[in-house]
């Protein structure tokens, strides 16, 4: 405790003269109520020697009278309001057998991390009421516990603070998960978004090298995207094969060429490989004796 | 039109140029490989309807397939009474005469069939794809009803080939008798494989629909590898464990 130790020794045990002088010259220096409790809007782990003076200590008009020992007891802390949000009924659509899942300030902030970068943080100091337990199949959704007051002799020392919030995981729950991604985000904190591209035009793989080849001859493909045009049709990346293929590209003659116009699967002309499971191959592997 | 059995192959070369030729593309020739031709084909080979595939001569009274094939239409009761006057006119050896009729019906069959792939497809016979032939060979069978076959040749180094057989027209018209019914199918495998074979070759049923099993399931190989396989199905044993016995044997 910081107060414990600098105040070594007790007002009384200073001499009188000495003690009125800092008296008047805290009087002077300190406007009427300059030492009132802070603000309400002060953090909420308050230390015990942050606490307000003693009214006792103020009153420095007039005789002087005898210092009495500054007793250290704390004025209750204000309350902390919380609000409590409504709990949430869940009902299970896939797998009803599954546990309740307890939703953690780290789950949240894990799930809800690219879509609430902005959104308030979760405090994990914040004495948070412990949320009741999801029921998957309570109907109606019971009332909700009253926001716990907490006493200002529960922060006797940092470490016994620590461990009050250490007990129990702060819940959030799941109305408040969605309210944070769906939230609006201030417009002070939002960076200004880039104009919307124009609209897209519908890719092609590779656009025609000479617009002098007749429609007919590009063999259609469709909305296939880039990386589909490079699994279907140019998958080995060839080089020679990076333009709109054409149906001239298969050597066709102009009989099969007109035929291919009207069916774009139509592709022959190209010498075929020997059968090789024929019916000689086949049975000279068949040891019948 | 004279019946299915006294066709001659000349007979059916004549029938398949008049329906399915086209004689502007078509050259006549015997080729080693498949012909690609570009445009309208040589052959008709896309004839899946059954108004296309089928044709009834009213005048006559006789229906044909699109080979020129001459077909009866039968119905289940006519295949359960035949099987039956076989046995009660033969007895035990009703089953060997049915594999009798359905091999030479297989002869027959197949002769027919080699010069007409030949001449559809402008390639010599061993040098097609044995997929394309056999489903080629099948395709009028399962069309007339005979059912839906698989062959299985994973099994060729050891001189085992298996048939597994869907819809059998036999087993269903025989029912549940608990004994093999398909005699007349094993007679036709026997006499394909034979014929590509060059050599003779038996064919055994080993399981069929009439015994319970789910699907009719034929072993084609030599006569002393069918009399091993037989012995072992009589003793209960299943498809898979006779050709591993007899894989071990052939092996050792």
């Amino acid at each position: 405790m910081t107060s414990d130790a600098k105040n070594d020794r007790g007002p009384k045990d200073l001499p009188v003269p000495e003690t009125m002088r800092i008296a008047a010259l805290l009087a002077e220096l300190m406007p009427p109520g300059g030492f009132g409790p802070p603000a309400s809007s002060g953090p909420l782990s308050i230390l015990a020697d942050e606490l307000p003076l003693s009214p006792d200590a103020e009153s420095t008009e007039g005789p002087f009278p005898p210092l009495r020992p500054v007793e250290h007891v704390p004025p209750p802390l204000p309350e902390v309001k919380v609000t409590v949000p409504p709990p949430i009924t869940v009902t299970p659509t896939t797998t009803p057998s599954r546990p309740t899942r307890r939703i953690t300030a780290q789950v949240v902030q894990a799930s809800a991390h690219a879509a609430s970068k902005q959104a308030p943080k979760v405090d994990a100091v914040t004495e948070t009421p412990k949320a009741p337990e999801v029921k998957a199949d309570s109907a109606k959704p019971p009332a909700a516990p009253a926001p716990k007051t907490i006493p200002a002799t529960e922060f006797k020392s940092g470490v016994d603070a620590a461990k009050a919030h250490v007990a129990a995981p702060p819940t959030v729950l799941a109305s408040e998960i969605r309210k944070m991604r769906t939230q609006t985000i201030d417009p002070e904190f939002v960076k200004p978004t880039p104009p919307a591209p124009p609209p897209a035009k519908p890719r092609e793989p590779v656009p025609a090298a000479k617009p002098a080849v007749p429609a007919d001859d590009l063999i259609p493909l469709g909305d296939l995207s880039v990386s589909g045009f490079f699994s279907l049709v140019n998958w080995r990346n060839d080089k020679d094969q990076t333009r709109h293929p054409r149906r001239s590209d298969y050597g066709l003659d102009e009989q099969t060429l007109a035929l291919a116009r009207r069916n774009p699967f139509y592709v022959i002309g190209k010498p075929r490989r020997p059968e090789s499971q024929n019916v000689a191959s086949v049975l000279s592997e068949i040891a019948w004796e | 039109m004279p019946l299915e059995l006294t066709r001659t192959v000349e007979e059916a070369r004549e029938h398949l140029s008049s329906h399915l030729r086209n004689e502007t593309v078509d050259d006549a020739r015997i080729r080693e490989h498949v012909r690609i031709v570009a445009g309208p084909q040589p052959y008709d080979h896309c004839h899946f309807a059954a108004d296309q595939f089928f044709q009834f001569d009213a005048t006559s009274g006789a229906a044909s397939n699109i080979h020129g094939q001459r077909l009866l239409r039968v119905t289940d009761n006519f295949l359960r009474s035949l099987s039956r006057a076989l046995n009660d006119e033969l007895g035990e050896r009703a089953p060997e005469t049915l594999y009798r009729i359905g091999r030479r019906w297989g002869d027959a069959d197949v002769k027919a069939f080699v010069p007409r792939i030949e001449q559809e497809y402008g390639c010599a016979f061993d040098k097609l794809g044995m997929g394309a032939m056999l489903e080629s060979w099948w395709w009028p069978l399962r069309a007339s009803g005979w059912g839906v076959w698989r062959y299985d040749f994973s099994h060729s180094r050891n001189g085992l080939v298996l048939v597994e057989l869907r819809d059998s027209a036999a087993a269903q018209a025989a029912g549940k008798t608990g004994k093999p019914a398909c005699h007349l199918y094993a007679g036709l495998f026997a006499a394909v494989f034979g014929f590509l074979a060059r050599r003779e070759l038996v064919c055994a049923e080993l399981e069929c629909v009439a015994k319970g099993d789910s699907q009719c399931r034929f072993l084609v190989a030599t006569q002393r590898r069918i009399e091993v396989a037989v012995s072992h199905r009589d003793a209960g044993a299943t498809t898979d464990e006779i050709v591993r016995k007899i894989s071990s044997l052939s092996q050792s």
